[in-house]
C-alpha cells in the first residue's frame, strides 16, 4: 500500500516537473523571438512579414502551452 | 463516495461550461485589438511612431516574464503546491504593475506627441491605453486570486477561478505579442 503510493507521489512529481520545465522552454523561445524581431525590426526596416511570422509564432506558443486552448476540446478531463 | 464523484463530475462540467465562456468573450475582445490593429495599419500604412526602442523591448520582456510567472502558478496549484501558486501569482502581479508604469508612466511621458497631434498619435495611445486597461483588470482579478488563494479557498482539485485569471493574463500577452511589432518595429520612424 506504502509503496504504491510512493509510485504515485513519484508520478505526480515526474509531472510536475514536466510540466515546469515546459514553461520554462516556452519563455525561452518567446525571449529568444523577441530578441530576433527586435534586430529584424531594426535591420530591415519596411520589412513586416517576417515581424507577422514571429508574432503569430510566439501567440501559437502561448495559446496553445500557456492558454492550454486545447483544454476546450476535452470537456469532461482533468485540469492537467 | 457516489456522492463524492458524482460532486467531481459536476465540477468538471462546470468548469467546462465556464471555459466555453471565458473563451466567447476572449474572442470578441480579440475582435477589439484586432480592430485597433486595423487602424494602425490603415492611418500609419508604412510609417510608425518615432518610440524608445529599449522601453518597448524592456516593457515586452516584462509581460513575457509576467506570463511564464502565471504559468508557474496555475502548475502550482494544478499539482497542490500552494506556496508556489501564491509565489508565482504574486510575482505575475508585480510585473502586471511593472508593465503599467513602463507604458503608462515612463513612454507615455517621453512619447514626443500628445493623443491630439495627429491620427498617429491618437491610434497609439489609444492602442496602448486600452492595452493597459485590460493589464490593470488582470492585475485586479490576480489580487482576488491571490487574496482568496491566501485563505485556502483554492485546491488542486477545484482552481477554476486561477485558470481563468491565468487565461485572461495570457491573453493579454498574446495581445501585446502583436502590439509591439506594429508600434516599435513595423515601418520607417516618423518623428
Amino acid at each position: 500500500m506504502e509503496a504504491q503510493n510512493n509510485n504515485e507521489l513519484n508520478e505526480l512529481n515526474a509531472k510536475k516537473k514536466a510540466a515546469y520545465g515546459t514553461g520554462i522552454v516556452v519563455f525561452i523561445l518567446l525571449i529568444a523571438l523577441t530578441i530576433g524581431e527586435y534586430f529584424v525590426g531594426s535591420i530591415a526596416i519596411g520589412w513586416s512579414w517576417p515581424l507577422w511570422l514571429i508574432a503569430l509564432i510566439k501567440a501559437a506558443f502561448i495559446l496553445r502551452d500557456y492558454m492550454h486552448v486545447n483544454r476546450l476540446f476535452s470537456w469532461n478531463e482533468e485540469s492537467e | 463516495m457516489t456522492t463524492h464523484s458524482e460532486a467531481k463530475s459536476t465540477y468538471r462540467y462546470k468548469t467546462g461550461t465556464n471555459r466555453l465562456g471565458l473563451w466567447l468573450f476572449i474572442i470578441s475582445d480579440a475582435f477589439v485589438f484586432g480592430g485597433l490593429l486595423v487602424a494602425r495599419f490603415y492611418l500609419f500604412g508604412a510609417e510608425r511612431p518615432e518610440l524608445n526602442q529599449l522601453l518597448g523591448l524592456v516593457v515586452t520582456f516584462i509581460l513575457l516574464l509576467s506570463s511564464f510567472f502565471m504559468n508557474r502558478a496555475e502548475t502550482s496549484m494544478a499539482y497542490g503546491d500552494q506556496k508556489g501558486f501564491l509565489r508565482g501569482t504574486l510575482i505575475t502581479i508585480i510585473l502586471g504593475i511593472l508593465f503599467l508604469v513602463g507604458v503608462v508612466g515612463v513612454e507615455w511621458q517621453i512619447a514626443p506627441f500628445s493623443p491630439g497631434d495627429n491620427a498617429m498619435a491618437s491610434v497609439f495611445y489609444t492602442m496602448t491605453g486600452f492595452h493597459a486597461f485590460h493589464v490593470l483588470t488582470g492585475v485586479i482579478f490576480l489580487i482576488v486570486v491571490y487574496r482568496n488563494g491566501r485563505k485556502g479557498i483554492y485546491t488542486q482539485e477545484k482552481h477554476w477561478p486561477v485558470e481563468a485569471a491565468a487565461v485572461y493574463w495570457h491573453f493579454v500577452d498574446v495581445v501585446w505579442v502583436f502590439f509591439y511589432p506594429a508600434l516599435y518595429l513595423m515601418g520607417a520612424p516618423v518623428g
